[in-house]
């Protein structure tokens, strides 16, 4: 059984082909839910989920608001909406006011992730262009959750792995394989 | 500053009793976002100090406007108006109740859509919860920095029309809907489960779900339900999913969760 109840990963511009990466080379039997918040645009509502599904041993869903977290599943913040981790389990979406330029705000989702799972939650913010995420890594590593920063010298734009690292000094700094080996040895 | 579990509950119930709205039945974490976005907006520290302010009348008004989360974009969702034009085209008069107008956004687009189907014999009943709403929805304005995504979610249309035959920019670069289209419209200031029932050959109520408990969006959908005519159209956010079973209501284009009773 994992120490860990869920990861909750934040990114940007690059962070697509990334996450790509990660999800195709985790382990078959990986069970821990992965919450994504990605930028991207609001308009295309569909094809982002199905890459990633297709490539992924996990099964990738754009949740509906009052979902339930399961294990074995990806999660990935639908098009302009907000995307909260909710303490009876389940995600919420918002269509509320945008933050720092974005909805979906990786700082919402990451910052919730922290209030529900506190120390039992894995945050990591990836390759990005601007500092949404940096302040809801903070929030996760308040509550003595894990976190990890992708190295900015591995990021396709360091602003957003920088931002994180000008907050907090995470309890690791990988490259994208090297994030992905530490997943696969979580229990 | 976090607001306890309890300290949300003594909040909700005390504008709920103070508005007549049942915020008690909205989600507790939604709701906890947007008190501690106002307890920071008005400086506020304590509970009791920010209950004392619903004594005032103006000051209760801004904050339920605040609470009401506003419309992000006209046609948001190109392709749900789309849906909504293929289902509605061949009549000849529509009644439409917007229950919850949180400003202007869905009831600007759904003018011009009418507009470009050119349905001139239509009566659209919007509720709004607060005077500002209703003043901001009335001013016609939009500022500029919508523009981007307003004028390409009409592209995505695909009507052939032109964004300018419905808007015209002022100097400062904000948009205005042309006033004449607001003509057949009618604003009801109260919360809409506490509107007379009528009947309506469509009801638009996309994302208001989101903000709500499971038990109140039981008793919305009860009560937009009872609004329908016999093969009226109910639309509901794309990502929404409240409980149907019970309803009779049959999806007529599940991607964009539009239902037909």
């Amino acid at each position: 059984m994992s120490d860990y109840k869920a990861i909750v990963i934040g990114g940007s511009a690059g962070s697509f082909a990334v996450v790509l990466k990660m999800l195709s080379k985790l382990r078959q039997d990986f069970e821990l839910p992965i919450i994504i918040c990605m930028h991207r645009l609001k308009h295309i509502r569909s094809g982002l989920a199905e890459n990633l599904d297709l490539k992924s041993n996990m099964k990738v869903v754009e949740p509906y608001d009052k979902e339930r977290i399961e294990k074995g599943k990806v999660y990935l913040a639908p098009a302009n909406y907000h995307m909260f981790v909710e303490f009876d389990g389940t995600i919420s979406l918002s269509v509320e006011e945008m933050n720092n330029q974005s909805r979906p705000s990786i700082d919402y989702t990451l910052s919730s992730a922290a209030m529900a799972y506190r120390e039992k939650c894995i945050g990591i913010i990836l390759t990005g262009a601007n500092k949404d995420g940096a302040k809801g890594l903070k929030d996760i590593a308040d509550k003595n959750g894990f976190t990890i920063v992708q190295d900015p010298q591995t990021a396709e734009v360091d602003t957003m792995p920088k931002a994180a690292l000008k907050l907090i000094k995470p309890n690791l700094v990988l490259s994208p394989d090297g994030i992905t080996d530490f997943l696969n040895k979580l229990k | 500053m976090f607001l306890t579990i309890n300290d949300i509950r003594e909040i909700n119930s005390k504008l709920t009793e103070a508005t007549k709205i049942e915020y008690t039945g909205y989600s507790i974490n939604f709701f906890r976002r947007r008190i501690t976005y106002l307890f920071e907006k008005y400086g506020i520290h304590k509970v009791a100090d920010f209950c004392l302010l619903f004594a005032n009348k103006d000051k209760l008004d801004e904050i339920v406007f605040e609470l009401n989360i506003p419309s992000t974009e006209l046609f948001r969702d190109p392709a749900f108006w789309r849906a909504l034009r293929k289902n509605i085209n061949g009549r000849q008069s529509l009644t439409i109740w917007l229950p919850n107008l949180t400003n202007g956004f869905e009831l600007y687009s759904l003018l011009v859509l009418l507009k470009q189907m050119k349905i001139d014999n239509i009566r659209v009943v919007g509720n709004v919860l607060s005077e500002l709403t209703q003043k901001e929805i009335l001013a016609l304005n939009i500022p500029q920095k919508y523009d981007e995504v307003n004028r390409s979610n009409f592209e995505r249309l695909e009507s052939g029309e032109k964004f300018d035959d419905y808007f015209y920019t002022n100097d400062n670069g904000s948009v205005s809907l042309m006033s004449n289209l607001l003509d057949n419209v009618t604003f009801v200031k109260q919360w809409f489960m506490h509107s007379a029932v009528e009947k309506y050959d469509l009801i638009i109520f996309r994302n208001q779900m989101l903000e709500y408990g499971m038990s109140l969006q039981d008793k919305v959908v009860e009560r937009l339900k009872q609004s329908l005519n016999a093969n009226g159209l109910l639309a509901f956010g794309i990502k929404e999913t409240p409980n149907l079973h019970s309803t009779m209501l049959k999806p007529v284009e599940k991607d964009e969760s539009i239902y037909r009773l």
